[in-house]
């Protein structure tokens, strides 16, 4: 065998065939999809542009650009949500699509995966904040939006108003969120409708979180920050995004975003959480 | 820019999560997977030749993502075998991966003959599969995929060899008999 060239190979007719057929092929997936997931990306670009925008106050420094696979990691995590927060929020966000991408271009930032992924985990392990990571969510690979939206539904979540407790109740404790089982309810008043909605889109984004799914993480938060910017969990909200945001390996949004909660909420009982995701970015 | 990142996403969109596929994601997965490829691209755009072929240069996005995935699902059953997670029973994340992400809806619209490839080249370890994927089916030469794998050309051939081998050996197994176009084979994944 030369060095130059690859060894012969006659396949059999059939065989051949088949790989023929296999590379000719438009794919399974061809044109269904491509509109579908245009719009999510454009979903995640403004997603993201938000993040960056309302994060860059106060961050300093230029963006460097990182290694060729800082999505892979995280990316690669993310198993199969259905992204239920981007299809809800499609509308109105789309409407803030213009120039999204181009600014999202220039928030960019890929620092090592690696690092990303271990500042969230150790975050989850050292605070408890997020759900262990796969067990705790109810299919993880799964998960369609039908199924996320019974992982959260809205009556089984405590109606504690002050976000710090109810973070607390649904995130500090170890026990696995399967164990969530809905409970009838009877009164769904408008306003519990809203807190349950509130609740989902948290609850969402930090099921991708535990999967390792920062961008639909972002997407359920940044349509949470649309829809209730002034609502009860927005202290919960704040962190999932420093975790999300550092998880997507964009430190300086992170760090802008947790200082900007420590100026906020300065007696925060959250504030601990969200300054360990930036001390251990810092390391 | 923006005009250009889209036609590049519309042209190739489905060769993406056609070789995600080929790289073992499995159908449920294909399509987030391809969201964070892309997503992935677009901050990479600075990277972007457009005097270059467009696919090998997605393609390594893919393969990137393809590998972490694996691991990622690998790190998941370690885990769930060593019980360190405490609630390792059967719908821990491997239970999730094996059999709830192959759901059918996924696999209607997979083409026969592209399911019975794919599974197929289940048979292959990763190694292999990635260097019968570029070579047999994008037809990428030995010396392009040495430099993208970062392997001397002569491991290139001998696992393209022994790709070639294992994936005769999986159609004929998976099939029991000559494949032909016109005739559907018996349904994929259905256990």
């Amino acid at each position: 065998m030369s060095i130059d060239s690859p060894p012969d190979w006659s396949p059999d007719p059939d065989i051949a065939s088949l790989l023929r057929g296999e590379r000719e092929d438009a794919g399974p997936y061809a044109g269904e999809a491509t509109a579908r997931m245009w719009k999510r990306l454009e979903l995640h670009t403004v997603a993201a542009a938000g993040a960056g925008s309302l994060a860059t106050a106060g961050a300093a420094g230029g963006s460097g650009a990182g290694a060729a696979g800082a999505g892979a990691a995280s990316g690669a995590k993310a198993l199969a949500t259905k992204a239920l927060g981007w299809k809800v929020g499609a509308a109105s966000m789309l409407l803030l699509a213009g120039g999204a991408i181009g600014a999202s271009l220039e928030a960019r930032r890929s620092p090592p995966p690696e690092r990303a992924l271990s500042t969230v985990v150790a975050v989850e392990r050292s605070h408890g904040i997020v759900d262990a990571p796969v067990v705790s969510a109810p299919s993880p690979v799964a998960t369609t939006a039908e199924s996320a939206t019974v992982a959260v539904d809205v009556e089984s979540l405590p109606r504690v108003p002050p976000s710090p407790v109810a973070v607390a109740h649904s995130g500090g404790s170890s026990a696995p969120r399967s164990s969530a089982v809905p409970s009838a309810s009877s009164s769904a008043s408008l306003s519990a409708t809203t807190v349950g909605e509130e609740q989902r889109l948290l609850e969402t984004a930090r099921a991708a979180i535990a999967r390792g799914a920062y961008s639909s993480a972002v997407t359920s938060l940044t349509e949470h920050q649309t829809r209730f910017p002034t609502g009860r969990h927005v202290e919960e909200r704040e962190l999932l995004f420093v975790q999300a945001l550092a998880g997507l390996g964009d430190d300086k949004a992170a760090k802008a975003r947790a200082q900007a909660f420590a100026e906020r909420f300065p007696t925060s009982i959250l504030l601990p959480a969200v300054r360990a995701v930036s001390a251990t970015q810092e390391r | 820019m923006n005009a250009q990142f889209r036609a590049l996403f519309e042209a190739h969109v489905d060769y993406i999560m056609k070789s995600l596929r080929r790289l073992g994601v499995r159908p449920g997965d294909v399509e987030d997977l391809a969201h964070e490829v892309f997503v992935t691209v677009l901050r990479r755009w600075d990277t972007y030749d457009p005097s270059r072929p467009p696919r090998p240069w997605l393609f390594a996005f893919a393969l990137r993502m393809a590998s972490a995935y694996r691991q990622s699902a690998y790190v998941r059953r370690e885990a769930l075998d060593k019980g360190e997670t405490g609630d390792a029973g059967e719908r821990g994340a491997l239970g999730g991966l094996t059999t709830k992400s192959a759901n059918a809806e996924s696999l209607l619209v997979e083409r026969q003959e592209s399911a019975l490839v794919y599974r197929a080249l289940e048979a292959l370890d990763y190694d292999k599969r990635v260097v019968f994927t570029m070579f047999e089916l994008d037809e990428r030469t030995a010396a392009d995929i040495a430099a993208e794998l970062e392997l001397p050309q002569n491991t290139v051939f001998s696992r393209l060899r022994a790709a070639r081998e294992e994936f005769t050996v999986a159609v004929r197994r998976l099939s029991r008999e000559p494949v032909r176009p016109s005739r559907p084979m018996e349904r994929p994944y259905v256990d």
